[in-house]
């Protein structure tokens, strides 16, 4: 600051010591703050551009934990319409082996009866699948505000449209299956159909052949939902693993971009009292003496 | 030369000595005085006399010392350059200050700033699309969504609050230049009438120089030494101070920009520097700056969540443009919360070439007919097999809901895709207000859940299809968060450049004051070095008289008839 050969009086002397020890406290306080805050960013001037990035990834992280929510409940509803038409599949092909045995002309009309009970039995399960509830509302009926997707009678009483879920930034995904697309609208619904089979075995078992090729269109229906359900169930499964794995590198970023590396700046802090100290110690030697405490 | 003559150089040396050791006793008395410069004590040999007496002659020995004069080390041209230094670090530090205060208003970044409420929103929107029935849902999505509006609202409060205060401030910074230009235009005369009357006037421009440096301090203005030891201070062209006339400033909050006018002529006096200046920046460029940008992101936000939430539209696919068989279509539309009136639109073909044309006349003349002409613009484009494009925008400062009438499907049919809540009726906006200040949630909304358009006209009860939409502005790129970050980056940028210029000037100006403390400040080893060196000048003339009083005894008492 000063020339080599310069007169130095003595308030320079002090202002400049002051100015000099000011400095060196501030950058001591500065590095007392992030040990004991634990942040590297503090206000946005730290780093103005890193500041944004770690804004940034606290919305996404505050996005991420909505996803994983979102993420759950999609899983919830798809994993419920999976068992629900895993299970109808599974008693349809039991309605299949009845219509098979009851075509058989040589059976007496006591059995075909218990047939046709059995089979309307099924039905009334397969109404209830059709009603399968989550969390208080029937999966396939759409966005109906009702209790049930089809009535005792098996009519169709839902309001076809998709319930979607934010799933990852810029996806969505449909996480219902509307009860007419899986079962048929009427009147070639699944359940007219059974109705149908039911009336035939107890009254007409010719009509049955037609009626087999119908019941076949509906097991296919019914099945390729299914397979469709656990794509989409497929889906989000591998979005919940990844929004864990997005949720673990967010937070990974963020702290590599907000927190103090701490070992850095335990050694600087440490380095810095050195230095203060000494200043103060340099300037306590430096301000006492005087010609004055020399003369006599 | 007479034979006492020595006696009265030996008295001229003891009173130089003494003038020595004052001047040094003053100058370690105001080793730590502010603004004091150090003087020093010039000596002159008294020599032979400048016209030779005739009756008389000069022997060439001398007459002595004389103190010429007292002077006062002060380089005046550093004087004039630290003025202007000090000025401009005034101005930056007050610029410095006011970005550090804006930015303290911004809790960034953290988990409950403006950003995480705004991330708070869009998850609320989900949460209501995950549950469409639930009217806790939608309560807690109007509660996060007027805590969010609470904060901005705050955030622009406090900069409001903190414009105030500057220009508080800034009354009282000018009423200390007033009070200082009138001080130094007093010193000034009282210099000059000393200067002219051969009076010391050391004293009084340390005084001078240090308030001359304050006031510049304060205004930004630049010194021109004058006349008679006077220092004239000039502001931009025009002199604050003229010798011994001082001007004065006021300040005039009454328009915007905040300007600072001459009282005596009432034109705007313009200051650029110094704390005035600063503050004048802080006053009109600065915060105001940071007021737009918060508003910004209030409007941005109003509009993009109300352009989903309230919009009043339709899409009619191809298939069912053909509504001749369908009667009337009817929906109830509302003005400005007044009671609803029924539309009644004649169903006809509108999937042919005119069909846009048609419908749109058709609905125009039916809302004109039911809520007056000029409260409602419809407009439909497309058709002609694309589907027809639907709007309805009310004109000006107009609201306008939309609700079906009974079970009539003209509202699902003609305005589908509006966005309804639970209660069934559309075309409410979500958030109100025109800029940070006053961004609110709507009274439409507020404290009623039922309010939030979380479906559409066509989507069924539990249709949650446009809450999934408004949660989705998390991603946009135009949206909220996007403006708000971006007023992030820029308060870090704009407060870390004036911490950084604040401290290269500081840096400077120290620079400069230690170099004018070189010159104008006190080391007390140097007095205390002149301290010794008056003493034995004193100690040694007092020596030469001793030694002419013996010489002189010897003289008159030793010498001569008594013996």
């Amino acid at each position: 600051m000063t020339s080599a050969n310069s007169r130095i009086p003595d308030q320079m002397l002090i202002t400049n010591s002051l100015s000099d020890l000011q400095a060196s406290f501030a950058k001591l306080t500065d590095l007392q703050d992030q040990a004991s805050s634990l942040k590297r960013l503090r206000k946005p001037s730290d780093a103005p551009a890193d500041v944004v990035s770690a804004m940034e990834l606290h919305a996404g992280l505050n996005r991420n934990a909505q996803y994983a929510t979102n993420l759950s409940d999609a899983s919830a509803w798809l994993g419920s319409a999976d068992n629900a038409l895993t299970s109808a599949v599974t008693q349809m092909q039991r309605v299949n082996d009845l219509v098979i045995q009851a075509s058989n002309g040589s059976m007496d009309a006591t059995t075909r009866q218990g047939i046709a009970s059995e089979i309307d039995q099924i039905r009334q399960s397969l109404i209830g699948i059709a009603n399968t509830q989550y969390a208080g509302r029937p999966i396939f009926a759409g966005t109906a505000s009702g209790n049930v997707a089809y009535d005792q009678t098996g009519h169709y009483v839902g309001i076809s449209a998709a319930v979607t879920r934010n799933i990852a930034p810029g996806q969505t995904v449909q996480v219902n299956v509307n009860g007419d697309t899986v079962f048929g609208s009427p009147p070639n619904d699944l359940f007219t159909t059974l109705a149908a089979i039911s009336n035939a075995v107890r009254t007409d078992p010719t009509q049955l052949e037609a009626l087999q090729t119908t019941f076949a269109t509906d097991t296919t229906n019914v099945q390729s939902q299914l397979a469709e359900v656990g794509a989409r169930f497929q889906r989000v499964s591998t979005l919940q693993s990844q929004n864990t794995a997005d949720n673990l590198t967010m937070k990974q970023n963020l702290s590599n971009i907000e927190d103090a590396d701490i070992a850095q700046v335990m050694v600087q802090l440490q380095a810095q009292q050195v230095a203060y100290q000494a200043a103060l110690e340099a300037t306590a030697k430096a301000i006492q003496p005087t010609l004055a405490d020399f003369l006599k | 030369m007479s034979d006492f003559a020595g006696l009265r150089v030996a008295l001229s040396a003891l009173q130089a000595a003494q003038r020595g050791v004052d001047v040094s006793s003053q100058n370690i008395a105001n080793a730590n005085t502010d603004g004091y410069s150090r003087q020093r004590v010039d000596l002159v040999n008294v020599g032979a006399p400048a016209v030779p007496a005739i009756w008389s002659t000069y022997n060439g020995t001398g007459g002595g010392v004389r103190v010429d004069a007292v002077t006062r080390f002060r380089d005046a041209f550093m004087e004039i350059r630290a003025a202007l230094e000090h000025g401009s670090m005034a101005s930056l530090d007050q610029a410095s200050t006011t970005m550090n205060n804006i930015q303290q208003l911004f809790d960034e970044p953290s988990d409950t700033g403006i950003q995480a409420q705004l991330s708070n929103l869009w998850s609320a929107f989900d949460t209501v699309a995950n549950n469409p029935a639930e009217p806790a849902a939608r309560t807690q999505l109007l509660e996060t969504a007027t805590t969010l509006a609470t904060s901005i609202n705050g955030v622009s409060q406090k900069l409001t609050q903190q414009r105030t205060d500057t220009i508080s401030e800034l009354g009282a910074t000018v009423a200390d230049i007033n009070q200082m230009a009138q001080s130094l235009a007093q010193l000034n005369q009282s210099i000059k009438a000393n200067t002219i009357a051969g009076l010391p006037v050391n004293d009084l421009e340390d005084q001078r120089d240090l308030l001359a440096n304050k006031l510049a301090e304060a205004s930004g203005a630049s010194l021109h030494a004058t006349n008679f030891n006077q220092v004239n201070v000039v502001l931009n062209g025009t002199s604050l101070v003229q010798e011994g006339a001082a001007q004065t400033l006021t300040v005039d909050s009454s328009g915007s920009p905040v300007v600072l006018r001459w009282t005596a002529s009432n034109s705007i006096a313009t200051v650029n520097s110094g704390k005035a200046g600063g503050e004048l920046d802080a006053i009109n460029t600065t915060i105001p700056s940071y007021l737009t940008k918060i508003d910004n992101v209030a409007t941005t936000l109003r509009d993009e969540v109300n352009q989903l939430h309230g919009a009043i539209t339709g899409s009619i696919d191809p298939t069912v443009q053909d509504q001749s068989g369908a009667g009337n279509l009817q929906v109830d539309v509302g003005l400005d919360g007044g009671a609803f009136q029924t539309v009644t639109v004649a169903g006809a073909d509108w999937s042919g070439a005119g069909g846009a044309a048609a419908l749109q006349t058709a609905m125009q003349t039916a809302i004109d007919t039911a809520i007056g002409a000029g409260n409602a613009t419809v407009t439909v484009t497309g058709g002609n097999g694309n589907p027809l494009a639907v709007s309805v925008v009310p004109t000006g400062t107009h609201q306008l809901q939309v609700r079906a009438t009974g079970a009539n499907a003209g509202f699902a049919t003609l305005l589908g895709t509006t966005p309804i809540g639970s209660d069934g009726i559309g075309g409410r906006a979500f958030f109100t207000g025109t800029d940070g200040l006053t961004l609110a949630v709507s009274n439409a909304v507020a404290n009623n859940p039922s309010a939030v358009a979380a479906g559409t006209a066509a989507g069924g009860p539990l249709d949650a299809s446009n809450a999934i939409s408004i949660a989705q502005l998390s991603q946009s790129t135009t949206g909220a968060d996007t403006v708000y970050r971006q007023l992030i980056v820029q308060l870090g940028v704009d407060t870390q450049t004036a911490t950084n210029r604040d401290q290269i000037q500081q840096a400077s100006t120290k620079s400069l004051d230690n170099a004018r403390q070189q010159v104008a400040g006190v080391n007390t080893d140097e007095e205390m070095t002149n301290l010794v060196q008056y003493q034995h000048s004193y100690e040694a003339a007092a020596r030469v008289m001793t030694t002419i009083d013996s010489m002189l005894n010897t003289l008159i008492n030793s010498t001569g008839l008594g013996h």
